[in-house]
């Protein structure tokens, strides 16, 4: 006979067991490379562990002196990236899915698809047929620009005063897929009899857009403003693609300067410093814009 | 503290095994006949493989050999490293070795120095060993050349009238003439890769072989003090900015990329181009109407005939320094083989390549006029004994900027803004330590003509 005790004592360590594998990929694979991280960046580490030294707070002396300043510009324009990249992806996505949801379900398939096809291409394959669009004079920019009577073509990568502009032109075609579908999945999921209902009291389309659907699609502007904001400071390909990794031109985003601080700077203590900063600022942000978003949902059910 | 480090990077170093193990295949053993060869060109792997062939039967020694894209060499010798799996002898290039030797303390490249003075005598050019000394020793062995020449459409020039220059005033007429033609631009470059500024390194060069700098000790170890009352330097960026804004390189040349630049160049709007020697193989299937020729860019009439500059570099060898001394015996067995004229011969034969062996006869016409050219890579080298960083390695965009006239400043505040930024990086002392500092001039610069720069 099993008394309560042993069958539970059982349950514990069935419970244990099938948690040991998650538990010891968090710790390999998460809890393992940030406090080695965090343990690297109090040492001199350079390129190969040779020589490797205890360094106290130096490479976080480094980071706020004049000679870490680049870390904080290129913070800086990765904030600009992100939060104009936002801006504009989440807007056109919103107004893309809310084409596309008064849209026919045979041409919704079509644009669904084709407005979700840029999201599937590799970073590699987007840069190099942009950087043929924007290449000066032979571009196919430059030339459809030259059809219009245009004779002084904007150098769209290599000017510093419009090259991040570019680069978040391409980004938003890249990504406005994700933020579209994500839109129209919850402007779907809307109870058509809260639709209709308003239709009968005699509410417009702009009516019915401002008063029901962007309220009832909040969560999802949620979603894709976390997703946007987090992608965004992390961004790093498609800058290392169009800069072939120097970050020139007004493009040397935080990710790219950290890559470059470990492989072109062999100075790895100071890059995974800068990680640990950044993973930082990047979680002030995310916590800071989920409160706010809370705060408006609350508002809003409220 | 120490301990907690000490024990974590043995973790490191577990896992990194793990995941390395498979990468490069272990070819350890005791008897030391067995060793391990990385190299990074997949399209010779039927050559390499059989001139490692013909080293086994000859010395008794065998080669296992992997294959890593030239651009991950770097992250997988790093890789290796830790994990204890550097491979015996490993391609890596030449004019990069400081950083490796460098911020490595030496651990992963071991000395060549008496290889270099058995074999450097067979060496085309002999300085580019030099691109792998640092304080006194040699790293690397040069084992092929790498870098861009200006291809020429011979083919339009005999049309209308021109001719390939031989020194650096012909070559100024020359884009003067092609301009005025005004159908054509002279010289495309990819200033999106900063090849424009190949103008501003080949001017220098040959300022300095005129002014005696190149046989300053400051100048073989890449950190001449910088001479503040001269303006020889100022005179060099505003040129090349004064080529720029006359259309030289093209309009917006600034923004084009190298491919876009070889696009110009086949599609006969240019009627020179920056281009690798790889780059030979498309230009010419894109051009089968247009003979094609090449020549580095031509030094002033005074110099024209002892040297030229070519934007480039070397594929090097270098071999693990902590494998077994067998292994470090039979390394230096198969580097040394590597560079013979057997081995030399079959590359020049079987690849595209240009090689670095004086007594290697080039059958192509093509590539004999490439080679006459290469000769030229790593000419007046230096071995810088620092490494930079974060700070100059903005100083290309800083003179792109410039010489496109978008910076707002002048040729001397580039200059100097340049200069601080090296120096800058000497100072830092974890790229650093001991800290450098420029060398002084310990002779008087030689005066000389500059009318080629006015």
């Amino acid at each position: 006979m099993f008394g309560i005790k042993s069958v539970q004592r059982k349950a514990n360590w069935v419970g244990w067991g099938l948690m040991l594998p998650t538990v010891l990929s968090i710790l390999a694979f998460i809890v393992y490379p940030v406090v080695f991280s965090a343990v690297l960046s109090f040492t001199n580490w350079k390129f190969v562990f040779h020589n490797i030294e205890f360094v106290g707070w130096d490479n976080y002396k480094w980071l706020f002196s004049e000679q870490g300043m680049q870390f904080w510009k290129s913070t800086l324009i990765s904030i600009e990236f992100t939060f104009i990249s936002t801006a504009i992806q989440t807007f056109l996505g919103f107004l893309l899915a809310y084409v596309l949801y008064n849209m026919g379900r045979r041409s919704q398939g079509i644009y669904k698809v084709l407005l979700y096809v840029p999201v599937l291409l590799p970073a590699s394959v987007v840069s190099v047929m942009w950087t043929f669009i924007f290449e000066p004079n032979v571009g196919l920019m430059d030339v459809i620009l030259s059809k219009f009577g245009v004779t002084e073509f904007p150098l769209w990568l290599t000017d510093q005063t419009i090259s991040l502009g570019t680069v978040i032109a391409v980004n938003t075609w890249r990504y406005i897929g994700v933020t579209m579908i994500i839109y129209f999945i919850a402007m779907n999921s809307i109870p058509k009899d809260i639709i209709e209902g308003a239709i009968i009291d005699g509410a417009g389309k702009a009516r019915i857009l401002w008063k029901f659907i962007l309220p009832l699609t909040w969560s999802s502007t949620a979603t894709n403003l976390l997703l946007s904001v987090m992608g965004g400071l992390k961004s790093f390909d498609l800058f290392y693609l169009f800069t072939g990794g120097t970050g020139d031109y007004g493009l040397y985003v935080v990710g790219l300067y950290i890559w470059r601080t470990a492989y072109a700077f062999k100075t790895f203590c100071r890059a995974v410093t800068m990680s640990l900063v950044l993973s930082g600022v990047i979680a002030a942000i995310t916590l800071g814009m989920n409160f706010l978003l809370d705060k408006q949902e609350a508002r809003i059910d409220g | 503290m120490k301990k907690a480090i000490h024990f974590l990077l043995a973790i490191a170093m577990v896992f990194s095994m793990a995941a390395f193990g498979g990468c490069v295949n272990g070819g350890k053993n005791a008897s030391g006949d067995t060793i391990t060869f990385m190299h990074m060109w997949p399209e010779h792997e039927a050559t390499m493989n059989r001139i490692l062939a013909k080293f086994t039967e000859k010395e008794g020694i065998a080669v296992k050999a992997s294959i890593t894209p030239y651009d991950q060499m770097e992250q997988v010798l790093q890789a290796a490293e830790i994990s204890g799996n550097l491979p015996n002898v490993y391609v890596f290039y030449t004019h990069y070795m400081t950083p490796l030797v460098s911020s490595t303390d030496g651990v992963m490249a071991g000395s060549l120095n008496a290889l270099h003075e058995k074999t450097v005598d067979n060496f085309v050019q002999q300085s580019s060993w030099e691109l792998g000394k640092i304080n006194n020793t040699y790293y690397s062995a040069p084992f092929r050349a790498t870098g861009e020449l200006i291809f020429y459409n011979k083919t339009m020039f005999e049309q209308k009238g021109w001719t390939a220059p031989a020194t650096f005033e012909e070559m100024e007429t020359l884009l003067r003439a092609i301009a005025a033609d005004g159908n054509v631009t002279p010289l495309a470059a990819g200033g999106k890769e900063h090849q424009i500024t190949y103008m501003i390194n080949a001017m220098s060069l040959f300022c300095s072989v005129l002014d005696g700098s190149v046989e300053e000790p400051g100048y073989a170890v890449g950190r001449l003090q910088p001479d503040t009352s001269d303006n020889t330097s100022a005179l060099i960026y505003e040129k090349v900015n004064k080529w720029y804004a006359n259309n030289y390189f093209g309009k917006g040349a600034i923004a084009v990329s190298k491919a876009g630049a070889i696009k110009e160049f086949t599609s006969r709007r240019a009627a020179m181009v920056f281009a690798n020697v790889n780059n030979m193989g498309d230009v010419t299937s894109l051009m089968p109407n247009d003979e094609i020729g090449v020549f580095a860019i031509p030094a002033p009439e005074a110099i024209a005939n002892d040297v030229k500059y070519v934007y480039g570099g070397y594929d090097g060898l270098s071999y693990n320094p902590s494998a077994s001394s067998a292994q470090q015996e039979s390394s230096l067995k198969l580097i040394e083989y590597l560079v013979s004229d057997e081995v030399q011969q079959i590359l020049a034969d079987s690849t595209q390549s240009i090689v670095v062996n004086k007594n290697v006869a080039y059958h192509s016409q093509t590539y004999k006029e490439f080679a006459d050219e290469y000769k030229y890579v790593g000419a007046y080298a230096n071995g810088t004994d620092y490494i930079t960083g974060q700070n100059a390695a903005g100083n290309v965009s800083i003179m792109s900027t410039y010489i496109s006239g978008t910076s707002g400043k002048t040729a001397a505040e580039v200059i100097k803004l340049i200069n601080d930024n090296v120096w800058k990086d000497m100072q830092d002392s974890l790229l650093n330590n001991p800290v450098k500092d420029w060398y002084p001039r310990q002779n008087p610069r030689k005066q000389f003509d500059k009318s080629w720069l006015a």
